[in-house]
């Protein structure tokens, strides 16, 4: 993939071309946790792209699922430590009712190798990023160019 | 205090795999690892990948912190935190 997208990047350009590079990561099992503070979600880091003038960017697919009255499950996104976009599911509000969101998280950044991870925390009860091989599958994908 | 363990298991149910050994660790220790409500509480945490093997993270908090603006839950040290040895034998 990354060499089509290079490919298209050159044609007709006068050769220049471009530096792609594409960083992915998925997530093969579901994440919980009980904690009101931020925890990083097990596995769910990437390295981007470390490109001179280069931009990058960042997004995270997943479903954020909790299922305790009243409760609500926030996302970040982290990039060396500074919190960079942020998302959060429904307050599922019901009796014993459950709130299951797609969550997507976006940056535009410079592609300088920094570390992006994705963290939650939950108001109460237990939240998820929830994974499942066949119909969810978590991701966290940083696209340079430069 | 923060434990990293690695238990040799694996489930259909995270959510119900979370809550069956959660239940274990504060029904043993009397400790509550969970807000029932936002304003709860709690001694610690537990976060958990279901993959195989699980890796569960369990967290005991080191000193009593009221509610503030990153957390409304009310954080309460353990007078004796517990080791890593008996939470193993727990899980």
């Amino acid at each position: 993939m990354t060499n089509c997208i290079q490919a298209a990047f050159s044609s007709g350009g006068g050769g220049g071309g471009a530096t792609v590079e594409i960083v992915e990561q998925s997530q093969s099992g579901s994440f919980t946790t009980t904690s009101t503070t931020a925890v990083d979600i097990t596995s769910f880091t990437i390295t981007k792209p470390d490109i001179t003038d280069g931009k990058c960017f960042t997004f995270a697919t997943f479903a954020g699922y909790n299922d305790d009255n009243s409760t609500t499950n926030t996302y970040f996104l982290d990039d060396n430590g500074s919190n960079v976009a942020v998302g959060m599911t429904q307050e599922d509000g019901g009796s014993g009712g459950y709130a299951n969101n797609n969550i997507s998280l976006v940056d535009l950044s410079v592609a300088d190798g920094n570390t992006a991870k994705i963290k939650m925390l939950v108001s109460a009860g237990t939240g998820s990023c929830y994974g499942n091989n066949t119909y969810t599958i978590p991701k966290l994908v940083a696209f340079g160019v430069g | 205090m923060k434990y990293n363990l690695i238990k040799n298991t694996s489930c259909d149910d995270p959510k119900l795999c979370s809550h069956n050994i959660m239940e274990k660790l504060e029904s043993k220790l009397n400790c509550k690892l969970h807000a029932d409500k936002k304003n709860d509480t709690v001694n610690g945490s537990i976060s958990i990948y279901h993959t195989q093997p699980h890796q569960i993270i369990i967290e005991f908090y080191d000193k009593n912190e009221g509610s503030n603006n990153i957390h409304a839950t009310k954080f309460n040290k353990l007078s004796k935190i517990p080791t890593e040895s008996e939470i193993k034998k727990i899980i």
